[in-house]
């Protein structure tokens, strides 16, 4: 599991790659911190390379786009494979992130 | 047995206290080595001296007694005309000399015509002190072979006789002094004697003595003691008398009294009976010999106090000093064994040990710099490794309190009923759980349901445990599946601020009608008879609150095969990354028609899944469920 | 067993009771020389023999000679030299020789200076004693043609030790240990034993009267069988028989010591050896010797009648 960020201004690209299981998903939340409690507006994930995403890793999504709707910004999930397309579809999340 | 354990300060005092008894042991050695021989030294000297002024004395005395009778004689030769003078001449002598006990004038043999023996005498009576005069000489005294006729008849020299012990007398040695009074030609006219007691002399001896141990030996021409008065033991003794019974072997001994009897001055060293002894001798002009013999340990008898004084001093001045090093060395080493017992707590972990302050700053500060260094790092480990393990504890803990909630939510005993068959079964990942099915059956209705909370532990486990309840309340009362559902998105949603959420399906079939009305929250789509259902996704329970889920239903046949599963199953990966998948699942449930029981089918499933993941670990909860219509 | 000792000591003490006192007299005050004596005496050799033995020596004060004492029968046995007791027999005494005791003369000459043989002594100064021994001089003298120039002494060895002699004449067991022990050391060189230049007169001898000897024959014969026995005990026991005859000096008031008697003793037994046997045999003197003393004696005048063996030896 890997995570990039890239920060300018209020705009912040994170772009993870591997498998965000129940195991790794626990550092996801933690590399994650800074931008949950940041002030960026616009957060762009690039799920190019992520190859897997667990319930739990979905609560993760769901808890970054609670915090970035509450600041008034926006999040959105590009570059999803097919298949976690089809998770993020299944579960509903469609319905609530942003997803290109 | 054990040998007994000494301190380092109490080895390196003893090694002190070692060589400085050495030093001392020396220092006395050279000290009382040479203030002997100074002493002997000077103690040889002394007696020397002594024996000097000794024999000065007593010379002196008799030479007064020589010349008082020289005197005697050149009267005698003035007035040898008149023998009847002769009486007086003796008398007056021995009134002019107090230590002349007797006088006699011994003519020779008919020096006047007539008189064979002619020898007028005067004495000191011993009993009266008067002075007493006759003619002594006679038939049985016939003087002429006397010693004190004779030898200087013979020899024409003046001289002293051997003492003889007066026992009818003084009970004394008398000595007698022979002057021989010859005319012109050299024939003797007569020997004028005066006797002496030589009392005065031994009693002089007596008072000479250097040491309290001390003798003085007073010995005559013939070897005999003179002065047995305070040795009676001597008595009868020559000095060769006394030798016959000293070894040969004395050497020493037999070389002084040769010296000494040849009349030489001297003094001479000599061993006896493991004593060492000097004797300063010297002979007197008449030829008797005086000697003075003084032993070493009298002589040095002082010195050997000094000496034990010296060695008490010294002896408790050792142990000052070796209480002082003791002392000494325990101070400075005393860090150390604080050091050392501080390191042993350590040891045995107690990590908050201080250790001792180090006041010098040397190797000692240095070592214990060390210590503390290594305290800290020691402690700094242990901490986070308590931490650490702590949490781990914990964590495993919570894990398996949630395992233990998740696998009593599920029923594990399954209905018989004529019109459907059902068995679910739950097959947990390694740390995860967040599955759950339920059933319920509410007269002709078969309330069923399969969920996947998101997360895991505690948190999953109290959305199951809302999940449940709200399933069986619900269920109790016959409502349809999108009212439970939707109160369980409420439930969930309310506060939700961790993202909580659970996916789930609920079916409701009327065993009447055999229809089936669902809701599915963002859960997998069932399969019924190899197929997927058409289901509208919703939205996973939790997310959004007074969501609108929609109601769904299916009429279904007899032999209708329902299986219900969660993610578990399509995403079970093998070791290459491959994943179930749906295609896999749904060509697998087209081949159940052999199978007989609902658990069979969910066993093969399980089997099926566990065969393709071979040995790759289950990331997710497995739960199947399988209905049937009958 | 008591009883048996309670009878002996009855048996002994009356023989102790009926035994005559017998007075024997040695020939000079106590010493070493008498020790045999002293022994049979200390011993109760004497005793044994049931003889009641007083010692009696002679005092320096007496005026009597011993040889007066025992021809007026105040002493029985008198210890003599051999000379005197054939002078005495000589002039009429008719006494008798019952035991010889030395079997060869001790006479000795001790000189300042180195002796070779006996003519060194000619012209000499030599003290000699006062009493008694003229007739050896006059013996020596003519025997071996020297010229002597005697002087008379009394003491022994002060005239020696004064150097107012070139030698003196001395007695091997007496005098001569005298001077050793004045002056601690003698040249063996500077002595001269007179019994190894052919003069083999024995010396001391016990004599009694020829009256006496008849009457008590028997008396005699026990008191020289005990005599004998005190001797030989005395050789076997030295320092026994010194430990009694120091005794006997204290008590008679004789300034010695240990020394003197011990080499006396050893000296004395060595002169009690029969130069024959090789043996303290006490030997009587043989007759040939005693003919060659008494024509000596007749020869240098000093007995004018012939005194034959058989009147003096038994």
């Amino acid at each position: 599991m890997e995570f990039i960020t890239v920060k300018k201004d209020s705009n912040i690209l994170i772009t993870i790659s591997g498998r965000l299981d129940t195991s790794s998903s626990d550092e996801f939340l933690r590399e994650m911190t800074p931008v949950l409690e940041g002030d960026e507006k616009s957060v762009e994930i690039d799920c190019t390379n992520l190859e897997y995403v667990s319930s739990q890793g979905l609560r993760i999504f769901l808890m970054l786009q609670k915090k970035v709707v509450a600041r008034q910004g926006q999040m959105t999930l590009v570059n999803l494979r097919p298949y976690i397309k089809e998770v993020f579809h299944i579960t509903g999340f469609t319905k609530i992130i942003n997803i290109i | 047995m054990k040998p007994i354990q000494k301190s380092f300060s109490t080895r390196l005092s003893l090694n002190i206290l070692l060589a400085t008894s050495l030093l001392f042991i020396v220092a006395i050695g050279i000290a009382s080595i040479s203030s002997h021989m100074l002493i002997s030294k000077e103690a040889e000297l002394s007696a020397s001296h002594l024996l000097d002024a000794t024999i000065n004395e007593i010379e002196l005395s008799m030479r007064e007694i020589e010349t008082e009778v020289k005197g005697t004689a050149w009267m005698v030769d003035e007035k040898k005309n008149d023998p009847q003078a002769m009486y007086a001449l003796t008398a007056e002598a021995i009134k002019r000399n107090s230590k002349i006990e007797g006088c006699a004038i011994a003519f020779s043999a008919n020096y006047y015509d007539g008189h064979y023996y002619f020898s007028p005498y005067s004495y000191r009576d011993s009993s009266t002190g008067e002075i007493k005069t006759k003619q002594l000489g006679n038939e049985s005294w016939d003087y002429f072979y006397m010693d004190w006729y004779q030898i200087p008849a013979l020899s024409g020299k003046d001289g002293w006789c051997e003492p003889y012990f007066d026992e009818g007398g003084g009970k004394f040695y008398m000595s007698t002094y022979s002057y021989p009074l010859k005319d012109k030609n050299g024939k003797l006219i007569a020997i004028i004697t005066a006797d002496v007691s030589i009392r005065w002399i031994t009693e002089l001896l007596e008072t000479i003595k250097p040491y309290e141990t001390s003798k003085v030996y007073l010995i005559s021409r013939s070897g005999s003691y003179i002065n047995t008065e305070s040795d009676s033991s001597l008595f009868g003794e020559t000095i060769y008398s006394k030798l016959h019974y000293i070894e040969d072997s004395d050497n020493d001994i037999h070389t002084l009294v040769s010296k000494m009897m040849s009349g030489e001055k001297g003094m001479d060293k000599f061993s006896r009976k493991n004593q060492m002894s000097f004797s300063v001798f010297g002979p007197l002009a008449n030829g008797w010999i005086l000697s003075i013999l003084c032993d070493y340990k009298s002589v040095l008898a002082n010195t050997s106090k000094m000496q034990s004084i010296l060695i008490i001093v010294g002896i408790i001045g050792l142990l000052l000093i070796f209480a002082l090093c003791y002392g000494i060395v325990k101070k400075n080493t005393s860090p150390l064994a604080a050091l050392s017992s501080s390191a042993l707590r350590i040891a045995k972990g107690d990590f908050d040990t201080t250790l001792p302050e180090i006041e010098s700053d040397d190797e000692i500060q240095q070592l214990k710099n060390s210590f503390d260094y290594m305290q800290r790092s020691l402690k700094e480990y242990i901490a986070s490794l308590k931490k650490s393990t702590a949490t781990n504890e914990r964590f495993e803990n919570e894990l398996s309190v949630a395992s233990k909630i998740q696998m009593s939510m599920l029923q594990k005993v399954f209905p018989q009923h004529d019109k459907f068959d059902l068995y679910a079964l739950l097959k947990p990942a390694k740390e995860v759980g967040g599955d759950y099915y339920d059933f319920f059956l509410k007269g002709n209705l078969l309330y069923f349901t399969i969920g996947d909370a998101a997360g895991k532990g505690i948190p999953a486990a109290i959305v199951m445990a809302i999940t449940k309840s709200i399933f069986h309340f619900v269920a109790g009362m016959g409502l349809s599946p999108e009212d439970m559902v939707k109160k369980i998105n409420n439930s969930i949603s309310e506060g939700n601020d961790n993202g909580m959420f659970v996916t789930m399906f609920v079916g409701c079939l009327n065993l009447d009608t055999m229809e089936l009305t669902y809701c599915n929250a963002g859960h997998n789509p069932i399969i019924i008879n190899g197929n997927f259902l058409d289901e509208k996704p919703n939205i996973a329970c939790g997310l959004i609150p007074d969501f609108d889920y929609k109601i769904q239903s299916i009429q279904l046949q007899k032999n209708s095969q329902l299986i219900i599963y969660t993610d578990g199953v399509n995403e079970a990966e093998c070791q290459d990354g491959k994943q179930f998948g749906n295609d896999r699942l749904v060509e697998w449930t087209k081949q159940t028609g052999a199978l007989n029981s609902q658990q069979d089918i969910c066993m093969n499933l399980l089997y099926a899944i566990q065969t393709f993941t071979q040995e790759n670990e289950q990331n997710d909860d497995i739960t199947i469920m399988a209905i049937k219509i009958k | 067993m008591k009883k048996i000792i309670v009878l002996l000591v009855a048996v002994l003490m009356s023989i102790g009771a009926n035994a005559e006192k017998i007075i024997f007299m040695p020939q000079w005050t106590p010493q070493a020389q008498f020790a045999g004596f002293y022994v049979a005496k200390e011993m109760g050799f004497y005793e044994k023999e049931g003889l009641d033995i007083e010692i009696k020596h002679i005092s320096s004060g007496s005026s009597k000679s011993a040889l007066t004492e025992l021809t007026e029968g105040k002493v029985h046995i008198l210890g003599q030299q051999l000379i005197p007791t054939i002078k005495a027999r000589s002039k009429g005494i008719k006494l008798l020789n019952i035991l010889q005791i030395t079997q060869r003369s001790g006479l000795m000459c001790v000189s300042h200076t180195p002796l070779s043989g006996i003519e060194e002594l000619n012209n000499m100064k030599i003290g000699n004693w006062k009493a008694n021994s003229s007739e050896f001089c006059d013996i020596i003298e003519s025997y071996k043609h020297l010229n002597i120039n005697w002087v008379t002494m009394l003491n022994g060895i002060s005239l020696y030790i004064h150097k107012v002699v070139d030698a003196t004449l001395c007695f091997s067991y007496n005098e001569y240990i005298s001077l050793l022990l004045a002056v601690g050391d003698i040249p063996k060189e500077n002595i001269l034993y007179f019994y190894d230049y052919g003069y083999k007169c024995p010396e001391d001898g016990l004599i009694v009267m020829e009256a006496y000897y008849n009457k008590n024959k028997d008396v005699i014969d026990r008191f020289v069988k005990a005599t004998k026995r005190g001797w030989n005990y005395a050789r076997t026991h030295r320092h026994y028989a010194v430990d009694v005859s120091m005794k006997y000096c204290k008590e008679n008031h004789i300034i010695t010591n240990r020394a003197k008697q011990e080499m006396m003793l050893d000296e004395y037994l060595a002169l009690q050896i029969n130069p024959m046997t090789g043996e303290a045999d006490f030997a009587p003197v043989d007759e040939m010797t005693f003919n060659d003393i008494v024509n000596a004696l007749l020869m240098t005048n000093h007995i004018t009648v012939k005194t034959t063996y058989k009147e003096v030896v038994r």
